[in-house]
């Protein structure tokens, strides 16, 4: 049976809040794998430990510089995962409420930690989480049908030019939320859909022709 | 019908290591510096933008972590969106016949999918239609640097002609101008692979 539980990482520089944050997620009974770190001096070494871990979401506290020195914040940090992988679920823990106002936080992913001491204070956070992740994958699929729909059609009968174009604007799409960082440039999927054929294949018959005509001369020699 | 990959990568023995990012250099060569999912040739991309994907994941067989027979060498697209995808609760149970992964360095892999004449990875069983869907092998990419490939082999092989052609004949003259069309495309297209 395919195994549908949802894997997340939390960051946060004090061991207290990384083990209360465990404790909270465990209860809330969401998740199969709770990852814990603490932020590494290098930012880019965080951001590819993170993504190794394969999870579906990232929840990081704003204030990763309290209790040693790191020359980014959660926002940062998040900010450089969504930069390689588009739209990723990404959460903003935070103290402070006027840090998400007064700040240009995308207010979708700050979250304003509960004060309450009780289990289950965070109990909103994880049913956010959940939620994000599953409306992320449901548009995800949606993507990846109708991409598949269209290949599949341009196979068959080929594709007018709307349709050529809402290909390409779906394959863009995949690569962003793969690895926005290495996507390919559109304008060489247009070429690539269009331009190398004919080529080929003249190329292709040139050589087989040649190639008949050298081996016809070497045998009648 | 073309084969998706044209060498089966094998994994040779290797002496077990302290880390699985110090099998990249054997996994690489085993796999022929290519994705063992889609085939794209790292030659053409940032070497350090292929992962190492645990064909069963580490984090549900965390044992298999430096298993070098649970190793892929990946395209950071497929080994992305592979993830942590598994169809069962065993290492050894990939799929069910329906569902599910096959290992690229299974003879099986190309029984369930294939290249078609320009290049396009498609489906050719239901397993199939899973690993092109999961892995998002029909990304123009992998179509795209498929092309890139065969122009670069079909840039070689008129070069080869061309040393065996006699001087002043109609073919060489054929032959220049196909070299210089592909070298056109060559240029246009891989500028942006090889940057």
């Amino acid at each position: 049976m395919e195994d549908n539980k949802l894997n997340i990482v939390y960051i946060d520089e004090e061991h207290d809040q990384l083990a209360d944050f465990q404790a909270d997620a465990e209860l809330s009974g969401l998740f199969e794998e709770i990852y814990l770190l603490e932020p590494k001096s290098n930012l880019d070494e965080m951001v590819t430990e993170i993504l190794e871990l394969k999870v579906d979401a990232v929840i990081s506290d704003f204030a990763l510089n309290e209790a040693k020195v790191i020359n980014y914040n959660g926002d940062q940090l998040l900010n450089a995962i969504q930069d390689i992988r588009h739209n990723f679920p990404c959460f903003l823990r935070t103290s402070y409420e006027d840090d998400a106002v007064s700040n240009s936080f995308d207010v979708n992913r700050v979250y304003v930690k509960e004060e309450s001491m009780e289990l289950h204070s965070e109990s909103n956070l994880f049913k956010r989480v959940a939620a994000q992740i599953s409306a992320y994958h449901r548009r995800f699929e949606a993507i990846k049908l109708e991409h598949i729909n269209l290949r599949h059609k341009l196979a068959k009968e080929g594709l007018n030019s709307q349709e050529t174009d809402r290909l390409i604007e779906l394959d863009d799409l995949i690569e962003s939320l793969l690895s926005a960082e290495t996507k390919t440039p559109t304008e060489v999927k247009k070429l690539a859909l269009s331009k190398f054929d004919a080529l080929m294949n003249s190329t292709d018959k040139l050589i087989n022709d040649i190639e008949a005509n050298l081996k016809g001369n070497s045998s009648d020699a | 019908m073309l084969k998706v990959r044209e060498i089966i990568p094998k994994r040779n023995f290797v002496d077990k290591k302290g880390h699985y990012r110090e099998y990249r250099f054997d996994l690489r060569k085993d796999f022929n510096g290519a994705c063992g999912y889609c085939d794209d040739n790292d030659e053409f991309q940032d070497k350090s933008t292929f992962h190492i994907d645990h064909f069963a994941p580490k984090s549900k067989f965390p044992e298999l972590e430096l298993e070098y027979e649970n190793l892929v060498y990946s395209c950071r697209f497929c080994n992305v969106a592979k993830s942590n995808k598994w169809i069962s609760n065993d290492a050894e149970v990939s799929h069910n016949g329906v569902k599910g992964f096959i290992d690229p360095c299974d003879d099986n892999y190309d029984e369930h999918i294939y290249r078609d004449f320009k290049g396009a990875i498609n489906a050719k069983s239901s397993i199939g239609v899973y690993l092109v869907k999961e892995l998002n092998l029909g990304l123009i990419r992998h179509e795209y640097l498929w092309k890139a490939r065969k122009l670069r082999a079909q840039k070689l092989k008129l070069e080869d002609i061309l040393s065996r052609l006699p001087k002043n004949s109609k073919a060489r003259v054929d032959v220049l101008e196909a070299i210089v069309g592909l070298v056109r495309e060559y240029e246009t297209y891989f500028s942006w692979a090889c940057r």
